[in-house]
């Protein structure tokens, strides 16, 4: 007899779209293979710290996942548990769970771990309350590898989740600011997300209105500098974004390089030394429908850049984004599209951008979706002269298993 | 005497005074007390509200797929007479051994599938009722209800009861006498009524005549399943796509098969689609009785049995009409597993019946059953091969195989194809789009091949309707195109070469428009023109209108490029963009290019260094420039809430144009807020000061003009911000969504119309798809006729396939493939003899599946943990936790030891719902370990005996201990020596002769056995007596050891011994003198003192002789008779004197009240004499003072 309780594996390969193809594992149940993680990068072979941080995540908020690693890290193995959230015992104390992101990680934003992890917490048993920090905790937008910055997640990301009928009790908190280090340097972060409505479907979307942008909110940070920098970048960003909306609302937020714990280093006494330095910009356009448009800037570990150049770069890039149209951004699509293919077995419609469609990430998910059972999307023209793409999304009706009856 | 008794007569009633006539009495209806109104008021209220029933969806497509009809009953009931009856009834055909699910059209719109339930399988019994929509429950009148039929309704209850279950009592014709039947109806209907509910409805059948039950009956009990409504959806049916099949054909090559006999075989499943959408691919199924399984292609056919109404509906849509009143033909049968329309499918042949000897090929073809029809078609094809080259047909609706040429080939690919560009869209391509692009590719070459075959005239009789040959259309078009392109260097889609083209599509698009406008030469010099215009006019219009194109971003394009899996997503994009032209054109203008987009691939993009962005890279040079741009600014306003409402109504040109200007101007006049007066500054300082002169010599009408515009400005932002304009954005946000407003009390309604809008927008929005991505996103629906391909079916499912029991298929949903510990509440089924044991295997029937495993029982205790049951409670629920597949919480299961039909009693063992489902299991059992003091100080003893090792009492330190006597106390340490003894602490001195004992937990773990019951694959052996299949499940250790006689062994340790228990001696309480002299008064302990003298009779020794011992009896014997007398005496004394007793008492009333009477009389008169010698004097008080 053939084991029949085990499953197939599902194969992919490259270490691109990571993330969400575990997302997706963790989601469906499906296991998964995916092999040719950068096999033959000498310096950086197989899975890189901040992969492996994830898979930790992910081992850490679901109950009996088994992950095999090869032996050159290029090959990963994933068979997928239940989301148990935060719950005691399961590395978790007092219902926090408290992620390290350690050295090597600084190369992504904290955002990274955040948005997919999300999206997981809406389909979760329990509640799921964590706490990112270290030295590799970016909390700031990533000017590398082009991550949101956690203030555009709260603000552009989150909100979405009400769309879908998941509103209560969701909360993100920095806790730290810090920034993307250059070299040698450190982070030093600490964010807390805090996500305790789970839902057993969620609700089909219908989104085809993007509505016309009526206010624009955003956070300037500024992260041992001078609190002058955020007037700056704030000064020319309303400059650029003034002409269309009168309604621009900036904040400004100042806070010391974060202090991270040394306790081995011989040549610093007093077991702490300074994070990295630096500031940056992040814009949220909410448009009469609610769909929301963000952009985000920060500068560059190696600095060089004033503070004027980053707050007209955000503008822009805002207003490219306002351009590409659609109902959500292209840094949003993942969240979106992963909870409508969740939902119940009925037609969800959403209008994009042609642009935000016409993504690597967009596209490769869509494929992906459908390798772990998902149905098809489907695509047709918005008429009326609109350049617009509605996306049909069948759900499916997986949502949350793990949901008790009550 | 009794006859001239009168009694007297009645008083005359008043007469009453009547409500009017015809009228209902007013105080009947009237409300006595003011409490009732309430009450009745409350009561009907309540009435209302049982009414309502949670909304559920109903995905019952617009053509139904047919509902299934169980015939169900125990054997020899009359089972197969029904469903003869029936379809005589429907069909007027007569079948002699109906197997397999059989399918008839009954009214315009309806269809039944009849299945019969074979009786000797409860495995059978279980799959029907997870997909019966109506239950005809055949019961014997004269025997009564028998065991099978209880366990098939408590099994159709555990599946969520379809709600359509009639009964029918047959074998009535038996009884002899009319009272006897009447009785026995009577009985049986009251016993129905109790297991199903009040009323349910119950028929009888009273002979056979003919081998049929007599036709009036069986017409009643068709009308009555034909006005039956649509049940309503059960939550398992509406949530998962399933398929009763109800044809079999093993399709694997032959090669193979001659290979390896046993190899695993492909199998194709016929059969109508029910529940949700069936996924077009890659679909998991399980087959109950076979395993879980996965489908390699799922596609639909036409159905074989079309309602009138749907064939309709496709004779309008198709503009053919056949027939205009539903015929005697047209009552169509299905039934491929029987013997009908003259075929009749065996296990490994087909037999085919001709009714007739006198056969001829002209005869009307609709005369003929299924299988002639077949035959005759397959003889037509042998006879026509050598002389027409029209190709024979394998398979229905396949393709034409033709052994001719090659070309031929090619020509019915081209008409396939122009077939499909006839069409609105290219649905066709689309369809193509789903295999790789090396084929298109091919067989565009292919196809340009044949082009060169035109020229030599070759294809010059296959004339196409408009005259001119197809390929020569399409390469007059071509030519244009190259020809268009050489002419305007880049400017059409066109490439110079055909491998340039890369995708079918731009072709499909080329001869689209080449279709549906028909004067291709137009078009060229169109497009002609348009590029000579492109250099003149400035660059960033042309770029616009570049932009404004339809050539790249075309959606339909999308929707094929997305699932190619040929292309990566970054080629799927240069594709969709059309970025290979855009390519040569970036050296010449970058201007053009901007709208495009500005990403720009990182250097040294080899893939390996490439990391996922959430955010895009971009060029802000080039941004700053672009936002710099008048043009651009404008055209992105009606993107943003301040910037023209016109723009949005309809007319982008305009805005885009940018003779607006003046608008702004006008908004900037009236001070509408700062943001104006920030863009005069920044952007119009040059503008305002040239275009001031322009407004002075504007004439009248532009002003008015302009008036007007602004106006109709004014008007939209008022609709925008009015909470109902039909500008407001979230207002119409709402509409759109189908949040209607609704009230407080309409929340029911709400929710209806919540979900039908969802429907009607599903279909609505399927509908708007093409075929290809409809079928990509929506699945097949429930209704179609489907063949399902199963992938890798055990070879023993084919061996031993037998159509008379149901073959199911089930898709699962993703979680339903996970395993895991199941929580499940479970309660043993009070008909069932024994109570379950933890640990027993119990065969479970959970979703589609069945399977054996080994559950836990468990019970919550406190809230705080599941303690392990060794059994179920009797009649409680509790919990269970096994390893099996994850299904949704709230999902009805039912439970069997053994589908054995040896097993003379109720074989539903347990019915329950599942609660939870989790990867780990968290169940515990409780374990109690004893001790004993060997050494107690105050409140500190030394326990031995309850461990083994001192890691152990690590382990427990701090643990909380208790005696018997329930002195508590704590773990503390372990002692050095010896091993295993701990030093522990009490809250009192504890005994040495107390038992210490530690309450602990042990956590267990379910076995992860799971078992499906293959009960198709293995048929019935000669062991198997009465059995309809050979599976035998894993047994229980007690069967095993029957079946093998082995001796239950027994431990020593297990065997009870007799308990001795030695009588305990208690110390007397001794308090120490010194104590007792300190004790307070209250509390001294009053001893007597030994008496020091001895008594008289201690003093003497008695020793009497008989005589004096019976003198000594006699004595006490009339002492005895005397004391009675005494007494006796006594008591009657006391009787009498009880009569004194009271006059005595009275007597002293009396004196008592004369006593009194006298007392008051006395001071009375002393009073008066008082009074009056007072008065004699001065008066009471003066004299007294003077006194």
């Amino acid at each position: 007899m053939t084991d029949e309780t085990t499953q197939t594996l599902l194969k992919f390969t490259g270490h691109r779209h990571l993330p969400s193809r575990l997302l997706l594992s963790t989601l469906t149940g499906r296991p998964i293979r995916i092999s040719q993680i950068r096999p033959n990068n000498v310096s950086r072979q197989g899975l890189q710290p901040h992969e492996v941080s994830f898979i930790r995540l992910l081992d850490s908020i679901t109950n009996g996942s088994k992950i095999e690693f090869g032996m050159s890290g290029s090959t990963l193995v994933y068979r997928p548990g239940l989301i148990t959230g935060s719950a005691e015992g399961l590395g978790a104390s007092g219902g926090v769970l408290r992620h390290e992101l350690g050295r090597g990680c600084e190369g992504r934003g904290v955002s990274w771990w955040i948005i997919p992890l999300c999206i997981l917490s809406s389909f979760s048993k329990g509640h799921m309350n964590v706490i990112f920090h270290g030295e590799g905790c970016v909390t700031g937008a990533h000017p590398v590898s082009g991550d949101l910055s956690v203030d555009s997640v709260r603000t552009a990301i989150l909100p979405l989740y009400k769309q879908f009928g998941i509103e209560r009790d969701i909360e993100l908190r920095v806790l730290k600011r810090s920034c993307a280090p250059s070299g040698g340097k450190s982070a030093g972060g600490e964010v807390q997300i805090v996500f305790n409505h789970q839902v057993r479907l969620p609700k089909t979307l219908h989104l085809l209105n993007p509505g016309r942008v009526k206010r624009i909110r955003g956070v300037a940070y500024a992260i041992g500098v001078g609190g002058s920098n955020n007037a700056r970048s704030i000064e020319s960003a309303r400059g650029v974004l003034n002409k269309f909306v009168p309604d621009t609302y900036i904040f400004s937020d100042v806070s010391g390089a974060p202090f991270i714990q040394t306790p081995n280093d011989k040549n610093n006494p007093s077991g702490k030394k300074k994070g990295a330095v630096g500031f940056g910009l992040s814009l949220v356009a909410e448009s009469s429908t609610g769909c929301l448009y963000s952009a985000d800037v920060a500068s560059p570990p190696e600095g060089g850049t004033t503070p004027e150049d980053v707050g007209r770069q955000c503008a822009y890039q805002l207003l490219e984004v306002i351009q590409q149209g659609g109902c959500v951004s292209r840094s949003a699509a993942e969240t979106v599209f992963c909870l409508m293919a969740m939902g119940s077995e009925d037609v969800g419609r959403i209008a994009m951008g042609r642009d935000v469609i016409a993504s690597e990430n967009t596209i490769q998910l869509g494929r992906d979706l459908r390798e772990f059972g998902g149905a098809g999307w489907g695509f047709r023209d918005k008429g009326e002269g609109s350049e617009e793409v509605v996306v049909s999304v069948v759900g499916r009706g997986v949502g949350n298993v793990g949901r008790k009856a009550v | 005497m009794a006859d001239n008794q009168a009694n007297r007569p009645h008083r005359k009633t008043k007469e009453k005074k009547g409500h009017a006539s015809g009228q209902p009495n007013p105080k009947a209806f009237a409300f006595s007390t003011p409490g009732r109104a309430q009450r009745d008021a409350a009561r009907s209220h309540d009435v209302k509200e049982k009414r309502y029933h949670v909304p559920q969806v109903d995905r019952l497509p617009d053509e139904a797929p047919p509902i299934i009809v169980g015939v169900v009953g125990p054997q020899g009931v009359g089972k197969t007479t029904l469903i003869k009856s029936l379809i005589k009834r429907y069909t007027k055909q007569t079948l002699s051994a109906p197997t397999g699910p059989l399918t008839v059209v009954t009214s315009k719109r309806r269809r039944l599938t009849f299945m019969e339930c074979p009786s000797d399988s409860l495995a059978a019994m279980i799959d029907i009722a997870k997909v019966v929509d109506i239950v005809l429950l055949m019961i014997d009148g004269k025997y009564g209800f028998e065991m099978e039929t209880m366990e098939f309704l408590n099994v159709l209850s555990s599946s969520g009861m379809p709600g359509n279950v009639f009964g029918i009592l047959t074998h009535l014709d038996l009884f002899k006498k009319q009272d006897t039947m009447k009785m026995q109806k009577k009985r049986l209907k009251h016993r129905f009524w109790s297991e199903l509910y009040q009323g349910a409805k119950l028929f009888y059948l009273s002979g056979i005549h003919n081998g049929r039950y007599p036709d009036r009956e069986i017409l009643n009990l068709s009308r009555f399943l034909s006005v039956m409504k649509n049940p309503r959806p059960l939550v398992w049916r509406n949530s998962h796509p399933y398929c009763l099949a109800d044809r079999f054909l093993d399709i694997t090559p032959p090669t193979d098969i001659e290979k390896d006999p046993k190899c695993d075989r492909t199998v194709a499943l016929y059969g109508y689609l029910r529940g949700t959408n069936f996924p077009a691919q890659g679909a998991r199924v399980h087959v109950p009785g076979v395993g879980d399984l996965s489908v390699s292609s799922t596609e639909a056919l036409p159905d074989p049995c079309p309602t009138p109404y749907a064939e309709q509906a496709l004779q309008k849509a198709t503009g053919k009409t056949k027939r205009t009143r539903l015929g005697e033909k047209q009552k169509i049968l299905f039934a491929p597993m029987s013997d009908v329309g003259g075929v009749l499918v065996d296990k490994d042949a087909v037999y085919i019946d001709v009714k007739t000897n006198t056969f001829t090929q002209d005869q009307d073809i609709e005369e003929r059953g299924l299988g002639e029809q077949m035959m005759v078609s397959l003889q037509g094809g042998r006879r026509l091969l050598g002389e027409v080259d029209a190709g024979m047909r394998l398979f229905s609706g396949g393709e034409l195989v033709n052994g001719n040429a090659a070309d031929d080939d090619n020509e019915s690919r081209r008409k396939r194809r122009r077939q499909a560009f006839d069409g609105d869209e290219a649905a066709e391509a689309d369809l193509e789009g789903i295999s790789s692009d090396e084929e298109l590719d091919g067989e565009i070459n292919d196809d340009l091949s044949d082009v060169d075959e035109d020229d030599t005239g070759f294809l010059e009789n296959n004339g196409t309707p408009n005259g001119k040959p197809e390929f020569a259309r399409r390469r007059d078009v071509e030519t244009n195109g190259t020809n268009g392109t050489n002419d305007t260097a880049e400017d059409v889609a066109f490439a110079d070469s055909d491998s340039d083209l890369g995708s079918l599509s731009d072709q499909d698009l080329d001869v689209d428009d080449l279709d549906e406008e028909g004067d291709f030469d137009e078009d060229a010099t169109d497009e002609d023109e348009e590029g000579a215009l492109r250099w003149k006019s400035n660059l960033s219009q042309s770029a616009r209108k570049l932009h404004g194109k339809t050539r790249p971003y075309r959606t339909t394009e999308l929707a094929r490029l997305f699932y190619n899996m040929a292309l990566s997503p970054a080629e799927v994009i240069t594709k969709w963009r059309g970025k290979e032209e855009d390519a040569d054109e970036e050296e010449e203008d970058i201007e053009a290019d901007e709208g495009d987009d500005f990403f720009t691939k990182s250097k040294g993009d080899d893939g390996e260094n490439h990391e996922d962005r959430y955010i895009a890279q971009y060029d802000y040079a080039a941004l700053e420039k672009k936002w710099e741009d008048e043009d651009v600014i404008n055209s992105v306003q009606s993107r943003f809430a301040s910037g023209y409402l016109a723009g949005q109504a309809g007319d982008k040109d305009d805005n885009e144009n940018g003779d607006f200007e003046g608008f702004d101007e006008d908004e900037a006049e009236e001070g509408d807020g700062e943001f104006e007066d920030l863009e005069t500054g920044e952007k119009f300082g040059g503008d305002a000061a040239k275009s001031s002169p322009d407004l002075e010599a504007n004439s009248i009408e532009e002003e008015r003009e302009r008036n007007a515009r602004r106006k109709e400005e004014l008007k939209l932002r008022f609709e925008e911000e009015d909470k109902e304009g039909f500008m407001n954005d979230k207002a119409n946000a709402r509409k759109e969504a189908g949040q209607e407003e609704f009230g407080e009390d309409d929340w029911y309604d709400a929710q209806k119309s919540m979900i039908q809008r969802q429907l009607d927008i599903n279909r609505a929005e399927f509908d708007q798809l093409d075929e290809a991505s409809r079928v990509r996103v929506e699945g097949l629906k429930a209704g179609t006729y489907a063949r399902i391909v199963l992938e890798q079916v055990p070879y023993e499912f084919c061996a031993n396939f037998n159509p008379r029991f149901p073959l199911l298929i089930g898709g699962l949903s993703p979680t339903e493939e996970r395993f895991g510990y199941v929580q499940v509440r479970i309660k043993r089924h009070r008909w069932h003899k024994k109570i379950l044991k933890t640990g027993d295997p119990l065969i479970f029937s959970l979703g589609w599946r069945r399977f054996q495993t080994l559950p836990i029982y468990s019970i919550h205790e406190n809230r705080l943990r599941n303690r392990m049951l060794k059994y179920t409670p009797e009649h409680m629920h509790c919990t269970g936790t096994f390893y099996g597949p994850l299904v949704a919480p709230n999902t009805g299961f039912c439970c069997v030891q053994s589908l054995s039909n040896k097993n003379a009693g109720f074989r539903v063992a347990a019915t329950g719902v599942v609660l939870n489902v989790d990867e780990s299991a968290e169940i515990v059992k409780k374990l109690k370990l004893t001790g004993h003091p060997y050494k107690i100080f105050k409140n500190t003893a030394f326990i031995k005996d309850m461990f083994k090792s001192s890691l152990e009492i690590a382990k427990f330190e701090g643990a909380s201990i208790k005696t018997v006597s329930g002195v508590r106390g704590q773990i503390k340490r372990a002692l050095a020596k010896p091993e295993g003894n701990f030093r522990a602490t009490f809250e009192d001195k504890i005994l040495m002769s107390d038992i210490v004992f530690m309450r602990a937990w042990y956590p267990i773990k379910p076995r992860r056995f799971y078992n499906p019951v293959t009960n198709l694959l293995e048929a019935a052996t000669a062991d198997d007596e009465g059995e309809s299949t050979g599976w035998k499940g894993m047994r229980l250790t007690g069967q095993v050891r029957h079946a093998l006689n082995i001796p239950t062994p027994s431990e020593k340790n297990s065997a009870y011994r007799k308990v001795e228990r030695e009588t305990r001696h208690f110390n007397p309480l001794r308090v120490p003198r010194k104590l007792a002299a300190d004790l307070p008064f209250k509390s001294q302990i009053a001893t007597m003192k030994p008496q020091k003298k001895e008594t008289y009779m201690q003093k003497r020794a008695v020793v009497s002789s008989k005589e004096e011992k019976n003198a000594r009896r006699l004595l006490n014997e009339v002492m005895a008779i005397r004391n009675e007398k005494v007494e006796k005496r006594r008591a009657k004394q006391e009787e009498r004197k009880g009569g004194y007793r009271a006059k005595v008492a009275e007597n002293a009333e009396k004196k008592r009240e004369r006593e009194k009477r006298e007392k008051e009389e006395f001071w009375r008169r002393e009073g008066r004499k008082r009074k009056f010698q007072s008065e004699g004097g001065d008066g009471p008080g003066g004299g007294k003072k003077r006194r």
